[in-house]
């Protein structure tokens, strides 16, 4: 593979993973907001 | 070869981001504000006036009011839907609520609605509140209004009555498998104003403390403002979030309506909050929930309603909802 492609390879995950990531986070941000306590408390997870 | 597991590798790293943020906190949420979050609220199909199959308190009255009597619209809060809902079901003729609900919309939160001339409506408190100040309902069952609340309904001119009628325990509650079974009201106090952040600090695991809040206006958050005198947290640490959390309620919503198996009640100060305790005062943090009404309405059944609540066949009623009647002296008859 060479240097160039690998490179433009990477960019793209990383963005991708990145926009992913994003999105994720900002429905977490508002979704947790209006989220019910009750079931936020409820749905832990304890090993 | 080296070049491509670089590749792999960083695809791997953001799944793995993403899986345990959604482990740790996406798989916890329950929208308030969608269909599956709806069942957390109170489904107030259960409770409808005048159904065979309602989960009603049903203690006879005395007071039974006509069709052709002008009668009074009640609304209130989640948690006192059984309360108000049994009260219709004993004193109001059958044909007087309509329900038409189970349809979420953007203007109808809660998915739950009824008949403009139904006697019975739902708004839960924020909503309510605002239409029993505007005229719209005669009566709404609350724990005590806000500060914010009765700013508001001065600003419109409007003088409320506000009638203690029952008791009730504002609760903290953790995971079930949170091995704190207690706190302090001064370790609450210090949670909710970031001095203590983790539950070892208190006799539980090295594990962050997610101390939640509710919105502005519930009657939980007006409560805990109260009970934090005005000291609450502004901002927390965001690391909070991966945590153990803290929440607030009160004791019949969390124990008796949402009954989740999952979360567990916590002792304040040593006492734990069950009936008897409530009762006896030795809960340090029982309230009075309230009817309110506009000091202007005209309609003399609210306060022939007003006084049959207060009197025993009314605190009976409230009683086998499951809450705490007034103590003894206090009912009128």
């Amino acid at each position: 593979m060479s240097r160039r492609r690998f490179f433009t390879i990477l960019i793209i995950i990383a963005v991708i993973g990145l926009l992913i990531t994003v999105a994720h986070s900002v429905f977490i941000y508002f979704a947790y907001r209006n989220s019910s306590i009750i079931q936020f408390i409820a749905r832990e997870l304890w090993l | 070869m080296k070049k491509r597991l670089v590749l792999i590798a960083t695809a791997i790293l953001f799944v793995l981001v993403n899986v345990f943020l959604y482990v740790t906190v996406t798989r916890r949420l329950a929208n308030n504000f969608s269909g599956t979050g709806q069942l957390k609220m109170v489904d107030v199909s259960l409770f409808l006036p005048f159904e065979e199959s309602s989960k009603l308190a049903r203690t006879g009255s005395s007071l039974k009011f006509t069709a052709d009597e002008d009668l009074p619209v009640l609304d209130g809060a989640a948690a006192l839907v059984p309360v108000y809902a049994s009260v219709i079901d004993s004193c109001y003729p059958e044909g007087t609520v309509t329900y038409e609900g189970g349809k979420f919309s953007d203007d109808n939160y809660y998915g739950e609605n009824f008949a403009p001339d139904s006697v019975m409506q739902y708004q839960n408190t924020v909503r309510g509140f605002d239409a029993l100040v505007d005229g719209k309902v005669d009566l709404f069952f609350t724990a005590h209004p806000s500060k914010d609340q009765l700013a508001s309904a001065k600003e419109k001119g409007v003088e409320l009555e506000i009638v203690p009628v029952g008791l009730e325990a504002f609760v903290f509650f953790v995971n079930k498998n949170n091995p704190v079974d207690g706190l302090s009201s001064d370790q609450i106090r210090a949670i909710y104003k970031g001095e203590i952040k983790n539950w070892k600090e208190v006799g539980g695991p090295n594990k962050l403390i997610d101390p939640l809040t509710r919105i502005k206006g519930s009657g939980s958050q007006t409560m805990m403002d109260k009970f934090m005198e005005g000291d609450m947290l502004s901002a927390r640490d965001p690391l909070s979030i991966f945590g153990a959390g803290i929440g607030y309620s009160f004791r019949y919503y969390l124990s008796g309506m949402v009954a989740d198996d999952n979360v567990k009640m916590l002792a304040v100060d040593g006492v734990y909050p069950d009936e008897e305790n409530v009762r006896n005062g030795s809960y340090p943090i029982s309230v009075n929930f309230y009817v309110v009404y506009r000091k202007d309405n005209g309609n003399e059944n609210v306060r022939r309603l007003v006084d049959w609540l207060l009197s025993g066949e009314g605190q009976r009623l409230i009683e086998a909802c499951g809450y705490v009647g007034l103590p003894e002296e206090k009912p009128a008859a």
